[in-house]
């Protein structure tokens, strides 16, 4: 049962569909274990961010069950659920609302009704982390693209979620704050953060991601550590996902030069660790 | 003529050649300084019941759904953009439409009230257009009597079978239009030391006659463009906001 | 995407030096002179709020003439056109100091009618300059924040903070979309540009009221549950800014004792 299950997170059967219209979730099952980095794969439509809508509690279930530490989530804890998994929207102008920087931080904190020095204090410690603290009295609409990814990141931040929702967070940010993004992520790990991240980036999943789950039509096809996922045909192909790119070649040269049946088990799996695995084999 | 005199008409002429210069029309906001504080107050006085009608709206609307929140102030927004944007011009001038009648046409007069004042404010705020003092009396004309006027043209011209898109032309323009003689009047009875309050209003209405007649008439056929672009691609949001009933796409 | 363009008034309150004055203070007092300017109705005091203002808005707060000078042309149109017609009159004769024979009747202006105009020409540029005073450094943010320490009921002010925020996602939206437009020519003539604005426009609405479902779930992911709350930073007016406005004040005053006094004599 699930006392003994070691999930932070878990779901069960859960089924959710738009106005009674044909289920846009199929009977998802999902454990989520504390510190873990997933990155969720699946074409558009494919249902990721209504997942993520129902792991954050702002869309409840049609039928199914979210226990968060074990307990069940109902109508009543869902601020319970709604605080301990941060969602992050793949469009910051659609998240954010406060008037200038400094508000809009705050404004998750508001709503958990804390003491307002309190409120003061975790938004300037927030603000001070995301180097948004000359910001803080500007209004949203005189930041740039990268800016305001990181306010709204901040926002949530600011709430101390347990676990982090991040929905294509990379899809308009130029390489620099992408850049910028993958430190703050390893950074939130490092603070024994989950952190879930929906992406068509195949490259960042396979570089960066502990565990893949891939979707389509509203249900988790498969579930399994990245090397696993990117290797079988049946599933890219199922689910329209493209391979990584130095998995890619790290496949052709195996192919080519390799004497044995191939093995993915040291793979690399950034260019760095290519890099090494490649000379390793030249000296060989 | 004394030479205190001269000298102050020489000072008003030089001043209107120093203004006259890249002004832009827009819709009758009464400036700042333009009404004596009796008006002020006594034209927020009779806004007063309209915005309560307004309110307890909102309200129940919100109290049906609290999701609504977003979408009535998506619709003030809206109203404000539009009141906002350069409209085309033939001449080159800078002008701007009201947005109010179509506000009231798809969101409802009462509704309009409440956003129209919120526009208002930001209108002063952010454009300059209006003021404080005057806001009262601005809201009475732009945000209750042209919407009221709107939506009345509208359900009567429904109710005639007449097209739809002559009924929205109709409220859209005479909305307007009837913004600026509400507007008018209001300037009259504030200041008519010469000849009295008929007088005055004939000439107020004659001094912004050049720049409110063709804005009416623009304004009812932007609308009516909106209008059927909404028709065109948006029947699922008309709905949404009540502009169209379910039955009628069917 | 230079949103400043929009509304330079924006822009510049973000800007101000005296941004960071308290809010309120600045309210009561550009509501306090506006009052004070109107209720005086009185050339002297008019100039006189007019400078005190002009000296605020570019030496204390730091906003350049050429911009202040800008912003206070804004409302010109209606200055001029609204005092022609205060200064003017009807009349079936020539009369006044000047005629001039529109067919109908005879538009003449007279002594009196002048003055009239001038003055009120003065009141409106000493009102507006008073309201410039807060709009021109308060950003509309701190002013809704202002509006709900007045006891506004709570959807009132909810209402336009969303209101602020969407304008801005609009107007975003809407430049994207003119300039999609006028790409594909749609704005070469009078008839196309009708059209394509209104497209636009169609199109802006059609796609808000779809954005606005996402909006409200933006916001309960984070725990709103139905009042929209911000910490706002407490500051109090500033022993000289309350000193400033005393001066404004007591200034006035005099200035209307005098006035009274030459009347009298």
């Amino acid at each position: 049962m699930t006392e003994e299950s070691g999930y932070i997170l878990e779901i069960k059967n859960l089924n959710y569909s738009y106005d009674n219209r044909a289920n846009v979730l199929n009977n998802i099952n999902l454990g989520i274990k504390k510190g873990e980095k997933i990155a969720v794969l699946g074409a558009n439509g494919a249902g990721k961010s209504t997942l993520f809508l129902n792991m954050n509690g702002v869309y409840s279930s049609n039928s199914g069950d979210i226990y968060l530490h074990q307990t069940k989530i109902t109508r009543k804890n869902i601020n319970m659920l709604r605080k301990s998994a941060g969602y992050v929207f793949q469009e910051p102008d659609s998240q954010i609302v406060g008037p200038a920087v400094f508000s809009e931080v705050s404004f998750g904190l508001c709503n958990l009704g804390l003491p307002a020095d309190e409120i003061k204090e975790k938004t300037i410690k927030v603000l001070k982390e995301m180097e948004l603290y000359n910001y803080k009295d500007r209004p949203p609409h005189y930041l740039s693209g990268g800016e305001k990814k990181r306010v709204a990141i901040a926002g949530v931040i600011a709430m101390e979620p347990e676990i982090i929702l991040f929905d294509e967070p990379m899809a308009s940010l130029d390489p620099g704050n992408s850049l910028m993004f993958e430190h703050l992520l390893e950074k939130l790990a490092n603070e024994g953060k989950t952190i879930i991240i929906s992406t068509h980036n195949t490259d960042f999943a396979y570089r960066w991601a502990g565990r893949i789950i891939v979707m389509d039509k509203g249900n988790i096809i498969a579930d399994d550590v990245p090397v696993k996922i990117f290797t079988s045909e049946e599933i890219l192909k199922t689910a329209n996902i493209g391979k990584p790119l130095l998995l890619q070649v790290y496949e052709i040269i195996k192919e080519k030069y390799g004497r044995n049946i191939m093995d993915y088990n040291n793979a690399p799996r950034c260019i760095n660790e290519f890099a090494e695995w490649f000379c390793q084999r030249r000296k060989l | 003529m004394t030479k205190k005199e001269k000298r102050s008409i020489f000072a008003a002429v030089l001043f209107a050649a120093v203004f006259g210069t890249g002004v832009s029309a827009s819709a009758m906001h009464i400036m700042e300084g333009y009404l004596p504080l009796g008006y002020c107050i006594a034209w927020g006085v009779i806004c007063i019941p309209f915005l309560v009608a307004g309110f307890i709206k909102i309200k129940k609307c919100l109290a049906d759904n609290r999701r609504n929140i977003t979408l009535v102030a998506m619709s003030g927004a809206f109203i404000f953009v539009i009141s906002s944007l350069k409209i085309p011009s033939i001449t080159g001038s800078c002008s701007h439409m009201t947005g109010t009648g179509l506000g009231a046409i798809l969101f409802g007069p009462l509704a309009v009230s409440i956003l129209g004042i919120i526009v208002l404010i930001f209108q002063a705020i952010l454009l300059a257009h209006g003021g404080i003092t005057t806001l009262g009396a601005n809201t009475f004309s732009m945000a209750i009597a042209g919407p009221f006027i709107s939506f009345g043209i509208y359900k009567l011209c429904q109710k005639f079978k007449v097209n739809r898109h002559i009924c929205v032309f109709l409220a859209a323009s005479l909305g307007d239009l009837f913004t600026y003689c509400i507007t008018s009047i209001q300037l009259a009875l504030a200041h008519n030391q010469q000849g009295g309050i008929a007088a005055a209003t004939v000439k107020f209405l004659g001094v912004f006659a050049p720049t409110q007649l063709p804005l009416a008439i623009l304004e009812g056929i932007l609308t009516v463009l909106i209008i059927i672009a909404l028709e065109t691609y948006g029947t699922q949001e008309l709905m949404e906001i009540g502009f169209i009933k379910k039955e009628a796409v069917k | 995407m230079n949103t400043h363009n929009h509304f330079p008034i924006d822009y510049y309150a973000y800007n101000s030096a005296i941004r960071n004055w308290n809010t309120g203070y600045k309210l009561l007092f550009a509501t306090g002179a506006i009052i004070t300017v109107i209720a005086a109705d009185s050339i002297l005091i008019s100039i006189y709020t007019f400078i005190f203002m002009g000296f605020i808005n570019t030496c204390i707060a730091r906003l350049s003439p050429g911009e202040y000078l800008k912003a206070v042309k804004i409302p010109a149109m209606f200055i001029l056109l609204g005092s022609l017609a205060i200064g003017t009159g009807f009349s079936q004769t020539a009369k006044g100091i000047l005629s001039l024979d529109i067919g109908v009747t005879y538009l003449y202006f007279t002594k009196e009618g002048i003055m009239q105009m001038f003055n009120i020409i003065l009141k409106a540029l000493g009102a507006v300059s008073a309201m410039y005073l807060v709009t021109l450094s308060a950003p509309a943010g701190e002013l809704v924040m202002v509006l709900k320490k007045l006891h506004l009921p709570g959807i009132f002010i909810e209402l336009m903070h969303l209101i602020y925020r969407y304008i801005f996602i609009l107007l975003d939206a809407a430049h994207k979309m003119r300039n999609a437009g006028e790409a594909r020519l749609g704005y070469s003539s009078f008839r196309t540009s009708c059209k394509s604005f209104s497209m636009m426009l169609g199109n802006l609405l059609i796609v808000s009221i779809k954005n606005s479902r996402s909006y409200y779930d933006a916001m309960e992911a984070r725990c709103y549950n139905g009042s929209l709350e911000f910490y706002t930073e407490k500051k109090k007016p500033a022993r000289l800014q309350l000193l400033l406005m005393a001066l404004y004040f007591i200034l006035a005053a005099i200035l209307a004792i005098i006035l009274q006094l030459e009347e009298t004599i």
